[in-house]
């Protein structure tokens, strides 16, 4: 980018010091062509004024509202998930002491049961190590696909 | 006030500096996830979901660094790997979402210079398209381009200028 088109960008953008505006008017001076493009970035930055940017904040109290209440929904997910992971380790804890306790029960109905529960703890476990891994790995920090 | 004083607050749990906080980028992260998603419907959620994740991930934002870049960022990311997004990829190839003026007031003339401009615009490569649109529909400055594309402030300079005059070339064969 040479000096002229530092200026041409600096014109389009209205950010021209009193020095870089007579340093582009001398240029006009010497060149036709540079007034004809600046006359024509005009136009351009007519058009694109006309184009402002969509403007949501007319619907801030909607925007706002539904945000939170996802945001609050998530956070209520989490605590749910939490707490139904606490009650259900002791029920089942209590749940099998009882049934391992229990001389009506049969041995081989007991192994299955354990075998039952002590699956499902690997897989929690395996998922939730997996969410946490993710979770360190910031996706956010990279730089975002192109 | 400052980002960095509502961050700090966010980050103690404080809802109302970040609604402050949301209501500063909203316009922003709205248009950045306009340009992405193509959709008014899928940028209002895609925007509200970059800044759920904004606010999940608060913890390990970096202080030194401006705040809406990072937003670009989890917006895009957000955009590109939506389900939607993909989806309607192919349909949304030539349609830019820019505000339509349609109010009776308006000049049939303004409206066929925004067409051409669309027109012009649809005929830029990806990139010139996105530089035009993160600097003049998202109202990113140079220094946030620059944060958010990761590339020096002379290089979006640069970019930009370049990007105007082929805009402006394409915008003027058609007078």
């Amino acid at each position: 980018m040479n000096r002229e088109e530092e200026l041409k960008n600096k014109y389009f953008e209205e950010d021209l010091s009193a020095e870089e505006k007579e340093e582009l008017a001398r240029l006009i001076k010497k060149n036709k062509k540079t007034a004809k493009e600046l006359k024509d970035m005009d136009k351009l930055k007519e058009v694109i004024e006309m184009l402002e940017p969509v403007n949501p904040e007319k619907d801030w109290e909607e925007y706002w509202s539904s945000l939170y209440n996802r945001l609050e929904r998530g956070i209520g997910w989490i605590v749910f998930g939490v707490g139904a992971i606490l009650t259900l380790t002791f029920l089942g804890f209590q749940f099998i002491k009882e049934v391992i306790r229990d001389p009506q029960i049969a041995l081989y109905a007991k192994v299955g049961l354990i075998s039952l529960i002590l699956g499902l703890a690997i897989l929690f476990v395996s998922v939730l190590r997996e969410r946490i891994t993710l979770s360190k790995t910031d996706k956010y920090s990279k730089e975002v696909k192109r | 006030m400052d980002d960095s004083i509502l961050i700090e607050k966010i980050k103690k749990g404080d809802m109302e500096a970040y609604e402050k906080l949301v209501k500063k980028y909203m316009k922003k992260a709205y248009n950045v996830a306009l340009y992405y998603t193509k959709n008014p419907t899928d940028a209002w959620d895609i925007s509200q979901q970059g800044f759920i994740n904004a606010w999940q991930g608060i913890k390990k934002f970096d202080m030194k660094r401006p705040f809406f870049p990072w937003l670009y960022a989890i917006i895009k990311n957000e955009a590109l790997s939506s389900f939607k997004q993909e989806r309607k990829e192919d349909e949304k190839k030539n349609d830019l979402p820019l505000k339509s003026i349609d109010s009776p007031e308006e000049s049939l003339i303004k409206k066929e210079k925004v067409k051409r401009l669309q027109e012009a615009l649809l005929k830029l490569d990806k990139e010139k398209q996105e530089i035009i649109y993160l600097r003049h529909y998202a109202e990113m400055s140079y220094k946030e381009i620059s944060e958010a594309l990761d590339l020096p402030e002379g290089t979006i300079m640069s970019r930009l200028y370049y990007a105007r005059k082929t805009l402006l070339k394409e915008y003027m064969e058609d007078e």
